[in-house]
């Protein structure tokens, strides 16, 4: 009993001091294992989340939705580019994000996948309150945690996430974001006055630290309003799904 | 020592198999509890007291790794190694596939117990930072689960008493089988 516990210690020991190159060490073994199992995950959709369509029709619609967003919001970037411009008589300068891709090796268990660890940490640039996006810009979450050789990325969706973001409706309207069970979100304390609609796309508003604005982040689901209330609240699906990811990309702060 | 060595090595396999494959599988799969079942099947019917380390040290590898689905799992964990060592030594028979799935069902429930705990503890003082529908949900699972995966450990008794020989995990002297 004595030797396998005094093992043990010693691993916590070194878990603690040296994680950065035992996670190195690790994620040889745990790069392979995420991305077989998300690849299943990702070919048994139909199976597991009681869909009607085949999995390959979910994938192609989703691609075609979040390519929509993408767009939709290029596009309302472009206008208000295009209108500092015209008031300015400046010059475009196209935003030029600097990234590092990290390769996903543990995630915490369940299937909200609230946390996941990458193979990236602060020898590569890595640090706390860093976003991790996927896709065109598409936020994941933000890092957590640090070490030299890894870091744990906490989902927009977890309950002790919250994100500042901005609706791409008429009245630009600001919030914060916050986790709520299984894998949505929610916008509270919205003033009656503002226009929300179901399908408003939302993004980063810019007003966090280290979150540059417009990443996207999800679109509205559905909007409670109560007249005997001063605000209304809203129900956020996020689009980038932790769950069908193996890599994801972190925003350096020299970016931002 | 090498018992030790390989011990802690299988250790670390079975928890990053664990938290980077089967997190990654879809709907219930994600919720297998192999760290658990292992190290309950080799306390309960290898009578190797490692198992209980096992399944305590995997509270302390999510904790120290940040990815613990509800706060505190270290203490949970601890919990159902307790229960695992009392109850596999002094209640239930190493004998019968019935006694490791009462060891196993009661370190289960152990740590659906503690977490609970932990959980009311959490509400306290921030509510919104606890799940009960994601406890239940996983509790639920979990349950369901762990038998399933010791029957299968327990129709491979043989290969695995022979895995754990060669592996020098267990001696000749210590098998109680």
């Amino acid at each position: 009993m004595v030797g396998p516990a005094a093992t043990i210690a010693t691993i916590v020991f070194l878990a603690i001091f040296f994680r950065g190159p035992l996670s190195r060490v690790l994620a040889f073994v745990q790069r392979p294992l995420v991305a077989s199992g998300t690849w299943i995950g990702n070919r048994t959709v139909g199976i597991f989340d009681a869909a009607t369509v085949s999995p390959e029709r979910v994938a192609r619609l989703e691609e075609e939705r979040d390519q929509a967003v993408v767009d939709r919001v290029e596009l309302e970037r472009l206008r208000f580019e295009n209108q500092e411009l015209r008031s300015q008589i400046g010059f475009l300068s196209r935003r030029k994000d600097m990234t590092v891709t990290a390769a996903i090796i543990s995630r915490s268990i369940g299937p909200a996948a609230s946390a996941f660890v990458i193979d990236r940490g602060t020898d590569d640039g890595v640090s706390v309150g860093l976003p991790a996006i996927s896709g065109d810009g598409i936020l994941v979450g933000k890092v957590v945690s640090a070490s030299p050789g890894s870091a744990t990325v906490r989902v927009i969706s977890d309950r002790d996430s919250a994100t500042a973001v901005t609706l791409l409706n008429g009245t630009r309207t600001i919030g914060v974001a916050n986790g709520i069970s299984g894998t949505l979100l929610a916008l509270r304390y919205i003033p009656q006055d503002e226009r929300i609609e179901t399908n408003d796309i939302v993004v980063t508003s810019g007003l966090e630290a280290n979150v540059p604005d417009g990443l996207i982040v999800g679109i509205v689901n559905s909007v409670t309003k109560d007249a005997t209330s001063p605000f209304q609240s809203a129900i956020l699906e996020p689009l980038g799904d932790a769950r069908r990811l193996a890599v994801v990309s972190i925003l350096l702060p020299e970016s931002l | 020592m090498t018992k030790a060595f390989v011990l802690t090595i299988v250790f670390l396999l079975l928890a990053v198999v664990q938290t980077s494959f089967f997190a990654s599988l879809p709907g219930l799969l994600a919720y297998a509890p192999l760290v658990v079942a292992c190290g309950v099947y080799l306390r309960q019917q290898v009578q190797e007291r490692s198992g209980a380390l096992w399944i305590a040290g995997f509270g302390i590898f999510l904790d120290l790794l940040a990815i613990p689905s509800f706060p505190f799992e270290t203490i949970s964990y601890a919990a159902a190694a307790i229960v695992a060592t009392l109850t596999a030594g002094r209640v239930f028979s190493n004998r019968s596939w019935y006694g490791l799935l009462a060891c196993g069902a009661s370190s289960v429930a152990a740590l659906g117990i503690t977490r609970a705990i932990v959980l009311w503890a959490v509400s306290l003082q921030r509510p919104e930072r606890v799940s009960w529908a994601a406890f239940g949900e996983t509790f639920l699972w979990n349950m369901i689960l762990l038998p399933v995966m010791l029957s299968l450990c327990f129709a491979f008794a043989g290969r695995i008493r022979s895995f754990l020989r060669t592996t020098f995990m267990i001696s000749r002297d210590r098998e109680t089988l």
